[in-house]
């Protein structure tokens, strides 16, 4: 049943407007990969985190139609269907950002796309639990959104370059307390 | 000024559905909504009449399980919607009384997304749905009830419905418990 709901409340999520919004988030990092064709990590990491901190501010208005908090389902669940789409679209623009560097001749090494889309994984998921606030508290969750997506990519720089472990340990860390936070959100919300 | 009327009395023995105590709904220390009672068995009808279009949204929802009260105790079935939200949503058709976006159109894909989140098998969803449909009517507000209405739940909640449509349920559903809200009804001032 969960992966049922999951799969629908994603599909939901991903009405035309959505997808005008992702093929313009696409559009973007290749734009951003071609200006800049950089592959230094932080700087990428560091862009990727941006877009992913801002991926799921669509939900603001997505919860005005409370559907979703009137079914029989646990936060949890919830929070795993509403990340799909912030993640998708932040690994769109992780990977077009690469493509866009890759036509300027200057593709990023497959280690550094792998802890690019982990950071913006991670902010991402981070950012989730702002789509439920306002004012100084949404903004102080896309900072942090940020922070943790440079965090992720900082931690290979400090491990010692050639390492994914630290990234992948660190990211997996953030990801379920952010998630849990989300949970949380969703269920102590009372949609009025 | 609230006010609650029993239009139908349930036998005796038969289990309340829906339980509320007292139950007030209050943000900043202010009470939105409230308080509200109601002891509500299957076959049984209650209408809620509020202050307010906001009080009516909320009442609706807290007898749904969807807004957790701040006082006083609401239980769906042997479930307390704060503790145990999932269990108690299972019983629930919840009808909103808000624009849902549901046309003839998307009818079908929206009684399948309510089947996904419910649990509820899609072909047998549908075609109940479209025996609610049919008997409800073609208009906005009745094809949301039928979208609503895609299984037999024991409780039903209609938030600010049409007096027909309230009426066509109470024929539809002589089984199931249903509340609905409403609001007072303000008279213009006669001119001086």
């Amino acid at each position: 049943v969960s992966a049922r709901a999951a799969i629908a409340i994603a599909r939901r999520r991903l009405s035309s407007r959505a997808l005008y919004d992702i093929a313009r988030t696409a559009f973007i990092g290749a734009a951003l990969g071609i200006i800049f064709h950089s592959t230094d990590l932080l700087a990428m990491a560091t862009l990727v985190s941006i877009a992913g901190a801002t991926a799921s501010r669509f939900l603001r208005t997505e919860f005005r139609n409370p559907i979703v908090f009137a079914a029989p389902l646990y936060g949890r669940e919830l929070a795993r269907a509403e990340a799909i789409v912030p993640l998708l679209r932040t690994l769109i623009f992780a990977l077009t950002l690469a493509i866009g560097s890759a036509l300027r001749g200057n593709a990023p090494p497959m280690q550094t796309l792998i802890i690019v889309c982990l950071s913006g994984a991670v902010a991402a998921l981070t950012a989730l639990s702002g789509a439920l606030r306002d004012g100084w508290n949404e903004y102080l969750y896309t900072l942090l959104a940020i922070s943790t997506g440079i965090v992720t990519a900082l931690s290979s720089r400090i491990a010692g370059n050639g390492t994914l472990l630290a990234p992948i340990a660190i990211a997996s860390f953030i990801a379920y307390i952010a998630l849990r936070a989300f949970a949380e959100t969703l269920a102590r919300y009372d949609p009025v | 000024m609230l006010q609650l009327e029993r239009s139908a009395t349930a036998p005796p023995q038969a289990q309340p559905v829906l339980r509320a105590a007292g139950a007030c709904f209050a943000r900043d220390g202010e009470v939105l909504a409230g308080p509200f009672s109601a002891t509500l068995a299957p076959g049984a009808s209650e209408v809620f009449t509020a202050r307010d279009l906001r009080e009516a949204r909320i009442v609706a929802r807290m007898a749904a399980g969807i807004v957790k009260p701040t006082t006083g105790s609401v239980s769906i079935g042997d479930y307390n919607p704060r503790v145990q939200p999932v269990q108690a949503k299972r019983l629930v058709a919840f009808a909103f009384g808000d624009d849902t976006g549901v046309t003839r159109a998307n009818f079908d894909r929206a009684v399948i997304l309510r089947a996904a989140l419910w649990g509820a098998d899609s072909t047998t969803a549908r075609a109940h749905a479209h025996r609610m449909r049919a008997a409800l009517g073609e208009e906005s507000d009745a094809l949301a009830l039928a979208v609503a209405l895609h299984q037999a739940l024991p409780l039903v909640i209609l938030e600010l419905p049409r007096a027909a449509l309230l009426e066509a349920v109470r024929h539809l559903l002589p089984d199931a418990a249903i509340f609905s809200t409403q609001v007072v009804e303000t008279r213009p001032e006669p001119p001086a």
